[in-house]
């Protein structure tokens, strides 16, 4: 690299600092306050309007001043990968997990990681189309739908709002589910329904009724009580569109 | 296909709202690959109806192709297979960078020289190579200068000349930046290479002060951008050109009347050539 463009690289570093944060960085010389400050304002606005459109109940838990030093932060110590918009929530996602603000509540992770999640069963790219399944017999092989998506966490995140913030953790499932309209809807489930799930997700042969003993077996329950309640919400899940043969 | 005509910039916000849009009201549209790469859901299946229905064009905005940050190679190879899965011929970026140490999501103004325009060229000519296409960069506003005192227009002509790529001439950020680095921006258009424009855009922008206008596409075209346009045809012949609005958004019947006027000026601007 020759001395020019040395000078243009150092040039591209002071800006984009300042452009980041003006109070770690030094102005550029010879460049009008206000010039930059058009910079400063198009860019932060422009990450934070990233950023709240896609973690609107994470933005509504703080006042301003929180919500801007929580994006400001996200700008300045962030290295974002993607050249993808929508992808600037995973940047955000990855940041948040690591992030050492003291104001941040302990499920603010989880949280922005669900509505994220929301996001993401909007746009995610599968060739799956939900169809209802009115009929299942313990005998059918089925798995999960591509446009299904099982999640987990420790506190109850899709209850929470600027009304309702949890003191204290609850272990909460969630299936997330693209509909054939395409629109995206969840429901909550119990753990030995998440089990169930995460067993017909995996599942490339096996029949609805060895799934079920299975987990009968594993979790030391009566087999009656299984195959009676895991086949009734095989068949909700069915109902739902959740559910394709394998 | 080569784009002709009138074009309107496609939203994902407009998606619904521009729906029984026809090729009566525009002739083309343009969409930023970045929103809609790997997007399937219902946001994929509207799109895929307007890319049935419509020539494209693709407005990049991560290339960073003036960057001191390498390329993204596999960016680049992702654009052009979008670009090829929905038969989309005309790929343009912007003469700028928005990433330094990673992405930021918005443009910065280059350090103009010499030097910088031959590595910016060389970096045009990989994206070329990959994409097998034209690479087509946009003039962009700007609200500082950086580098040795070269202007911008003579660093464009660098590029341009030294790449082998074409330009997207956005004529409100000639009217920007004319007004914010005081420059004639009449002369500016009269002084590019007619063959190397390939499509114009056109836009609204807010008067920060007398002396410092910002594009925010957020505003209609103001008469002395409308001008710009006039006189880019009486230059450059009749060139396809696109009407860019990302904020305030109005109602479509004022967007495709600013369509309207488009189509207008080209009418006008033929009639004169033919009689010329």
């Amino acid at each position: 690299m020759n001395a020019n463009l040395r000078k243009f690289k150092q040039d591209q570093q002071g800006f984009s600092d300042h452009i980041r944060s003006a109070e770690q960085s030094e102005a550029i010389s010879g460049i009008e306050d206000r010039r930059l400050n058009i910079y400063r304002e198009l860019f932060f606005n422009n990450v934070e309007g990233f950023v709240s459109s896609t973690f609107p109940v994470l933005h509504e838990l703080f006042n301003d001043e929180q919500w801007d030093q929580l994006v400001r932060d996200f700008f300045v110590t962030h290295k974002c990968e993607t050249p993808y918009f929508l992808e600037i929530s995973e940047e955000f996602l990855q940041y948040l997990e690591h992030s050492k603000l003291d104001f941040l509540p302990a499920f603010s992770y989880q949280l922005a990681h669900w509505e994220w999640m929301e996001l993401f069963a909007d746009v995610a790219e599968t060739n799956d189309v939900s169809e209802e399944r009115s009929e299942i017999h313990l005998s059918d092989q089925l798995t999960t739908n591509d446009c299904t998506w099982n999640v987990g966490y420790d506190f109850s995140v899709q209850k929470i709002s600027a009304d309702f913030v949890p003191e204290e953790p609850e272990t909460t499932f969630l299936i997330v589910h693209r509909d054939a309209d395409l629109s995206v809807g969840f429901i909550e489930i119990n753990p030995l329904s998440m089990l169930l799930f995460e067993q017909l997700k995996g599942n490339e042969t096996q029949s609805v009724e060895t799934l079920l003993s299975s987990i009968a077996k594993q979790q030391g329950i009566e087999l009656d009580v299984i195959m009676n309640g895991g086949l009734e919400i095989i068949r909700q899940w069915g109902q739902l569109g959740l559910l394709k043969a394998c | 296909m080569a784009l002709k005509g009138s074009g309107l910039g496609l939203r994902r916000g407009m998606l619904d709202d521009l729906s029984a849009l026809t090729s009566k009201d525009v002739d083309f549209l343009e969409v930023a690959p970045e929103n809609w790469i790997g997007v399937g859901g219902r946001y994929g299946k509207a799109f895929r109806a307007f890319t049935e229905r419509f020539p494209f064009a693709c407005h990049g905005l991560s290339l960073s192709i003036g960057s001191s940050d390498d390329l993204d190679i596999a960016f680049v190879k992702s654009v052009k297979q979008f670009l090829d899965t929905h038969g989309i011929e005309t790929y343009s970026e912007h003469l700028s960078y928005c990433s330094h140490n990673g992405h930021m999501y918005d443009l910065m103004p280059i350090p103009f020289s010499l030097d910088a325009a031959r590595y910016v060229a060389d970096r045009v000519k990989q994206v070329q190579d990959i994409i097998h296409r034209p690479l087509i960069l946009e003039n962009v506003s700007t609200y500082a200068m950086l580098g040795d005192g070269m202007s911008e227009l003579e660093f464009m002509k660098e590029v341009i000349q030294r790449s082998g790529c074409k330009m997207l001439l956005d004529v409100n950020n000639v009217y920007v930046n004319a007004t914010n680095h005081k420059f004639n921006p009449d002369e500016y258009i009269q002084s590019l290479p007619s063959n190397s424009i390939e499509y114009l855009h056109i836009a609204g922008h807010f008067d920060e002060a007398e002396d410092l206008l910002v594009d925010t596409h957020g505003a209609d075209v103001k008469p002395q951008v409308w001008a710009l346009l006039k006189l880019a045809y009486e230059c450059h012949g009749v060139l396809p050109t696109l009407l860019e609005r990302d904020f305030n958004l109005p109602t479509v019947t004022e967007l495709l009347s600013e369509v309207n006027l488009i189509k207008q000026y080209q009418q006008e601007a033929s009639h004169e050539r033919q009689l010329a």
